[in-house]
């Protein structure tokens, strides 16, 4: 088109993937959207949530405005302020709870959201750090488990290879891993197209037959939600029983291996882990179990693929803990088509070893009010005087009283729509009702913004400059400004120094923008900053795929891991140590809550996952008009299931237990195993009056309880289905 | 040159980034207009389901229906690219009148979701009041192969449902669908389909009545070596020695025909199934599918005393006898037996042989009787007595044994409570008719044994098949029209005709029959009358009354050449011709009032900058591919059909395909 100007940018929206986009602008106005067409194989393709660009900048939604609450908080009354104002208010609530309640009654609730390294929520973070400190929360909702498992065992969380290693596997066991829907690095899904054509067998494990497997698996073994230990644990039993096992890689690498292999033998509590011991709890056939056991232990190279979704269940640590041991016993970590089978999902922490990781764009500031010498002894991320995000609604609304560090009295709510993400909704709400004063940063107007007195607008990736790296696959991405902020959007870090200079903070960032990302490129090691710029895509030198730990493997003796052993840890001291009871040193399968044996499976009998949406990345992207009609949101439930309940396909369904209830069409299928409904996280909170959610919102069915670990049992909750 | 898509079903995960690309780079609001839409296909059951996607768009087809079927001429082929393109400014929407409801207008037109063969009618008209006859043939010969005689016999649903019936009269459509035929068959050389490259597959069809013919025409048109066999030593079944030829004359049935067999189907007459050929020698002879058509030559009974006594005929064998030109002696008085169309035939047919009073008895009333009812109108114009609630008790004999009456016992109720046939009688309220013959008219039946003694799979009325594939128990075998549904008009014959084509296709392309044939054609478009002004129907003119019984001359004379631009001006335009027409529903239309056609323009402005469509860039796992047909079949294959994709023989879609494959 005449007078346009192309812009290329990185499209990095919380979905693990870093996608380039090739933004046309016309008069200042984004036109159309193209992706990466530069030459192969290192073309990284954007998917139809980032194509979508146009919706997420020019949306009916888009907060254009500073604005405060004019009507009950919820209500969703807004009307527009000056920046002076809304400034003022945020910084002065802050000086008067600090001056009256002390630092801690400050709550900062920010989450991953748009990624990148300066415009992230280490701007809240080192602004109310320098302020006099806060509260936060603790646990990483996405991957608790996972970074869990990776550091206690492992040592770190960059346990990740980059996707062009399935290409030399000979077996991928996709086992709740969804890049379909999830991206989970971009190009994932063009990888295991290509593996599938090299005659890579892929097996695929979940309680749907999600999209992935759909495309791309040889075999789906449906398994029942929250046992995947189990099945790991028996798969351990048949590989030492048939002396599969790679020993001398455990006697080499590994410490503990002779403390599971009780566990699993069943010397140490008297139940051999067999597969006919795994299969009712399972719902996976012995044979099924046993073949897939002596498969993974005899073909080599394999890459288990951990997703993050059978780790997002109460106990989910340990899923991650086995799956590691199994990927160890058979000698698959560190080596060209294996997998050290840590977790295959990384946007925020972890992947490649970035010399700067997201949020790395600004100095690390350290909270005045938390203690670090408390994060020994306790589980991973874990520091005095954080709550877990479960407990943050429950904190709020019962401070000190209920055992909780402080009374919390504000918060601030930045690259997070916190409504949606937490479980339990309903006491989400009570909680934010509770509060003195909520201000909450935002693009777009969602359920969170609803419940905020302040909304001050955030500029989206198109309206200013960052740097990204590229998750698991070695590049870093730079987002170009494209054009100006839409309204009187600001970029998050302008916000953070505004706000400073309101707290009387000199240091929060004395760079100019321009300044802040060279800083960054130069902290990052790229040479050219001009042409990385200019082509937004800047690879990592490396030879062929990267490998985790393949100094480990290699050159055990120069290069240990991690671990207080040096070793990879099957048995783990720190844990033991903790000695917290559900979170054993070794990995072992622990029977969730609401489980299908639970009583309470009498009143509520189906089996309720909550994985990510193919139009959403979590919460975002939901309100786009053009994903929404690709993909109508529903509850999927089986033939068997719909049919007991006199519920055909499309039939408005309610969904439900003690926590809530939400309303949305069911989608009968037969790609989900009979005792298991799916219904997707991300959709947008819609209450009606009496408090029942009409948007098909997941999370006011889950529970607010997290696992001994800190994983967050969005897997686990028990529902029943009604037709309307 | 013709450019193509490519598309790989086997690396296609559903993930729409095609869709959302296509909709960003040609900024199509959210709403209706989708050019590309992703077919999602879920086959199996639980733990063994099967998941297929297909992106829907514009496959640029060698022979673009849309093309053909727009009045308009707004459609057209780009010769660079073979990309067909709509020109908005020329496209008028239909005709859409500002207010109209773009969602009721998307329906099809109330015509051709009535029509048995859905004829693009709108499509045809339209095309007629431009004077594009020879256009408008060819449009109708995509659904119909016999629209002569369907423009004659046709009991024309299509006019029933017009909504110009809500403003004053239908339109006259069926006029106009003949008016268009037979000038067709008047040129030197008439229209005969392209067919498609050869292929090897051999069909065979038994029976050559309008459905063996129509499946016939459809496999041909697709390239297919198509044999008929048929038992009489005249072709056309039904169309040649059922219906007399004062409705349908016989030159008109074979000029149909004759196009049929310049098509390259070789029609066999004087050849019976189970006796000159078999199953057996069928498959020995390298006939991979088989579609019986054998119709209902068979009268039905009325298990009455004397029913066998010289004189007492069956209309059926009545009417052949009369077509074959076979001397046929009925006397002067004539009583027909039956209430329904073949009835009236044989009663008007018994008057122009000769029969100077003629009466018809039939057991339901008035207005219950199964003839249409203009055949009725007519009977009752040519002087035929009809006698209602009345059925046989017993027939008259004479000394010779031959029938010279009947009495008949009053009909007090032909069905039941639940609306099934069971006639009550008053035996006690009779009357007693006498005549020289007796003609018996109240059903057809299927010669069945032959068949059966062949394996073929028969109840105890007709053929077995599956009602929606048609395929029967032996999987290479089908069956259709009369045989299988019971007896029905000429264009019911066609459309089973043309869904018998479809699967035997399908079955030899070793596709799924059943896929995607369960289209809703409930909903309809729906016009505001108001808008409209009252324009009198044209009238088809008839030769005179007192001279039609004098010989077969053909009753209906055709319209003449000046009022079909008028006729066809009645027509409301209720839907869009293009999308009617297009198979893959290709054709969209936007939220706006007054919208106008769009749909994939192949991206042709990223072609000269050496890029390709915007959906091919965009797909993640590389699923999609565009350049010249020619290359991207030499580079992936001929692939053409897979799961999703509803392949039709109509228009040559210029894609290539690598399918997704259920595992069985």
């Amino acid at each position: 088109m005449k007078g346009e100007t192309v812009v290329n940018t990185v499209c990095a929206s919380h979905c693990g993937g870093n996608c380039l986009l090739r933004v046309h602008v016309k008069d200042g106005v984004i036109t159309r959207v193209e992706t990466d067409n530069g030459p192969e194989p290192n073309q990284l393709r954007g998917c139809g949530r980032g194509r979508a660009l146009k919706q997420r900048v020019y949306g009916d939604n888009r907060i254009l405005y500073p604005m405060k609450r004019v009507g009950e908080r919820g209500e969703g009354k807004f009307e527009r302020i000056s920046w002076d104002e809304a400034l003022d208010k945020v910084a002065s609530e802050i000086t008067r709870i600090r001056d009256t309640y002390g630092s801690l009654s400050i709550l900062y609730l920010p989450m991953a959201g748009d990624l990148g390294t300066v415009h992230t929520v280490m701007t809240g973070h080192r602004l109310l750090a320098l302020a006099g400190g806060y509260s936060t929360w603790w646990g990483t909702t996405s991957f608790q488990g996972g970074i869990m498992s990776e550091y206690y065992t492992y040592g770190h969380f960059y346990c990740s290879n980059s996707r062009d290693n399935l290409l030399d596997s000979r077996l991928i066991i996709a086992w709740g891993w969804d890049p379909a829907k999830t991206i989970q690095g971009t190009n994932s899904t063009w990888v295991l197209a290509q593996a599938k054509e090299r005659g890579i067998r892929i097996v695929a494990l979940d309680p749907m037959y999600n999209d992935t497997a759909a495309a791309f698996a040889d075999e789906w073994i449906p398994i029942k939600p929250g046992t995947d230990t189990a099945m790991l644990v028996a798969m351990a039993y048949v590989m030492i029983e048939e002396n599969l096992h790679d020993q001398k890689f455990l006697d080499t690498y590994t410490v503990g291996f002779d403390k599971f292999r009780k566990y699993v033998m069943g010397e140490e509590d008297g139940v051999p882990k067999t597969p006919a011991w795994a299969s009712p709890i399972t719902g996976v056939p012995a044979e099924t179990i046993q073949r897939l056991a002596r498969e993974y232990a005899t073909t080599k190279p394999a890459a288990l693929m951990p997703g993050i979704g059978p780790g997002r269940t109460a106990f989910g640590e340990q899923f991650h803990r086995a799956a590691s041991t199994l990927a160890a016993m058979t000698g698959n970590i560190g080596i060209r088509g294996g997998d050290a089978a840590g977790r295959a999902w990384v946007s925020v922490v972890g992947g490649y070893p970035y010399k700067v990781h997201m949020g790395g764009g600004l100095q690390f500031k350290a909270n005045p009010m938390e203690d670090y010498k408390t994060a020994d002894g306790v589980p991973l991320g874990y520091v005095h005087p954080r709550v877990h995000y479960t407990k943050i609604a429950d904190a709020i609304l019962t401070g000190k009283a209920g055992g909780y560090p402080a009374d919390y009295k504000m918060a601030f709510i930045l690259n997070c729509n916190y409504i949606n993400a937490l479980p339990n909704t309903n006491k989400t709400v009570r909680a934010l009702k509770e509060l003195e004063f909520v201000a909450v940063a935002e693009q777009v107007t969602t359920a969170t913004t609803r419940y905020a007195d302040i909304i001050l607008p955030t500029s989206t990736y198109v309206e200013r400059e960052d740097i990204v790296p590229g998750a698991v696959n070695g590049y870093y991405g730079f987002q170009n400004k494209a054009i100006e902020p839409v309204g009187e959007s600001k970029p998050q870090n302008e916000i953070g120094k505004l706000l400073a200079e309101r707290l009387g903070i000199e240091d929060y960032d004395t760079m100019t923008e321009e300044e802040r990302l060279r800083w960054v490129a130069k902290k990052a090691q790229i040479p050219n900053y001009e042409e990385f710029k200019k082509k937004a895509i800047h690879w990592l030198d490396r030879e062929g795929p990267y490998v985790a730990f393949e100094k480990q493997i290699k050159d055990p003796e120069n290069n240990p891991f991690p671990t207080p052993s040096g070793k990879i840890e099957i048995f783990s001291q720190r844990l033991a140590d903790m000695n917290k009871p559900n979170l054993p040193p070794i990995p072992k399968y622990i029977e969730t809550w609401e489980s299908p044996n639970d009583p309470l499976a009498e009143t509520y009998p189906l089996q309720l996952v909550t994985p990510h949406d193919r139009r959403r990345s979590n919460a975002q992207f939901d309100a786009f008009p053009w994903l929404r009609e690709q993909s109508p949101h529903g509850v999927a439930l089986s033939t068997a299931d719909a049919r007991a309940r006199g519920i055909q396909h499309g039939d408005m369904v309610r969904v439900f237990n003690d926590r809530g209830e939400t309303q949305v069409p069911a989608n009968v299928t037969n790609r989900i195993m009979p005792g298991v409904a799916s219904l997707s996280e991300g959709a947008w909170y819609e209450p009606d009056e009496t408090g029942v959610d009409k948007a098909g919102h997941a999370n006011i069915l889950t529970k607010d309880e997290p696992s001994p670990g800190g994983a967050y049992a969005y897997n686990t909750v028990l529902v029943q289905i009604e037709k309307i | 040159m013709q450019f193509g898509f490519y598309f790989d079903q086997t690396r296609c995960t559903g993930c729409f980034t095609c869709c959302v690309s296509c909709k960003d780079w040609h900024d199509t609001p959210p709403g209706r207009a989708n050019w590309i839409r992703l077919a999602y296909l879920e086959r199996g059951e639980f733990p063994h389901p099967f998941i297929s996607y297909f992106p829907t768009a514009c496959y640029h087809c060698a022979d673009p229906i849309c093309l053909a079927a727009c009045p308009e001429g707004a459609i057209r082929k780009e010769e660079t690219t073979g990309a067909v393109i709509v020109d908005r400014d020329v496209c008028t929407g239909c005709k859409t009148i500002p207010e109209t409801l773009i969602a009721e207008k998307a329906n099809p037109s109330p015509c051709t979701a009535n029509c048995p063969a859905h004829i693009n009618v709108q499509g045809f008209v339209g095309l007629s009041e431009k004077e594009k006859y020879s256009e408008a043939l060819k449009l109708i010969k995509e659904e119909n192969p016999f629209p002569a005689v369907c423009g004659r016999v046709c009991h024309h649903p299509c006019e029933k449902a017009c909504n110009r019936g809500d403003i004053d009269d239908s339109v006259s459509i069926k006029a106009l669908h003949r008016y268009l035929a037979d000038l067709d068959l008047k040129r030197p050389t008439p229209y005969i389909p392209k067919i498609n490259a050869h292929k090897n597959e051999k069909v065979a069809i038994i029976g050559s009545g309008p459905t063996g013919l129509t499946c016939a025409y459809y496999l041909a048109k697709e390239g297919y070596s198509v044999t008929v066999f048929e038992k009489l030593e005249v072709v056309g079944g039904m169309m040649a020695v059922g219906i007399p030829e004062y409705r349908l004359p016989r030159n008109i049935v074979a000029g149909e025909v004759d196009v049929i067999k310049k098509m390259g189907v070789t029609l066999n007459t004087g050849v019976t199934f189970g006796k000159d050929i078999t199953l057996e020698s069928l498959k020995a002879d390298g006939y991979a599918a088989l579609f019986m058509a054998t119709g209902l030559h068979g009268g039905r009974r009325l298990g009455v005393n004397n029913e066998n006594a010289k004189g007492v005929i069956q209309g059926v064998d009545f009417l052949r006898d009369v077509a074959l030109g076979k001397e046929v002696s009925i006397g002067e008085s004539v009583i027909v037996i039956g209430g329904g169309n073949v009835a009236i035939d044989t009663a008007l047919t018994a008057k122009r042989k000769g029969a100077k009073e003629v009466t018809l008895v039939s057991l339901e009333k008035r207005e219950e009787m199964p003839a249409w009812e203009h055949e009725i109108q007519e009977a009752m114009e040519s002087d035929i007595r009809i006698v209602n609630c009345f059925g046989p008790k017993d027939f008259f004999i004479d000394k010779a044994k031959r029938v010279s009456g009947l009495e008949c016992k009053a009909c007090t109720a032909v069905f039941d409570a639940d609306g099934r046939f069971n006639p009550k009688y008053d035996e006690n309220q009779c009357e007693a008719m006498f005549a020289d013959t007796v003609i018996v008219a109240i059903g057809q039946s299927a010669e069945l044994d032959l068949l059966r003694e062949q394996g073929v799979p028969v109840t105890g009325m007709g053929l077995d098949a599956d009602r929606t594939t048609l395929q029967t128990s032996l999987d290479w075998v089908f069956a259709g029209g009369d045989a299988l549904h019971g007896p029905k008009s000429v264009v019911e014959a066609v459309a089973a005709g043309k869904e018998a084509s479809i699967s035997i296709s399908r079955y030899l392309r070793g596709v799924d029959l059943r896929e995607g044939r369960d289209r809703d054609w409930s909903i309809v478009a729906k016009v505001q009358t108001e808008q409209y002004h009252a324009a009198k129907r044209v009238k088809m003119p008839e030769i005179k009354l007192e001279d039609r019984l004098k010989s077969f001359n053909e009753i209906q004379l055709g319209l003449p050449d000046d009022m079909i631009v008028e006729e066809a001006k009645r027509c409301l335009s209720c839907g869009y011709s293009c999308s009617q027409s297009c198979p893959y529903g290709a054709p969209q239309f936007g939220d706006e009032t007054g919208a106008k056609m769009q749909k994939c323009d192949f991206c042709s402005d990223k072609w000269p900058k050496n890029s390709k469509p915007i959906c091919v860039e965009a797909c993640p796992t590389r699923a999609l591919d565009a350049g010249p047909l020619e290359e991207l079949r030499e580079k992936y294959g001929q692939g053409a059909d897979s799961a999703g994709f509803a392949w039709s023989a109509k228009t040559g879609p210029s894609i290539v395909i690598r399918p997704k494959v259920q595992k069985s």
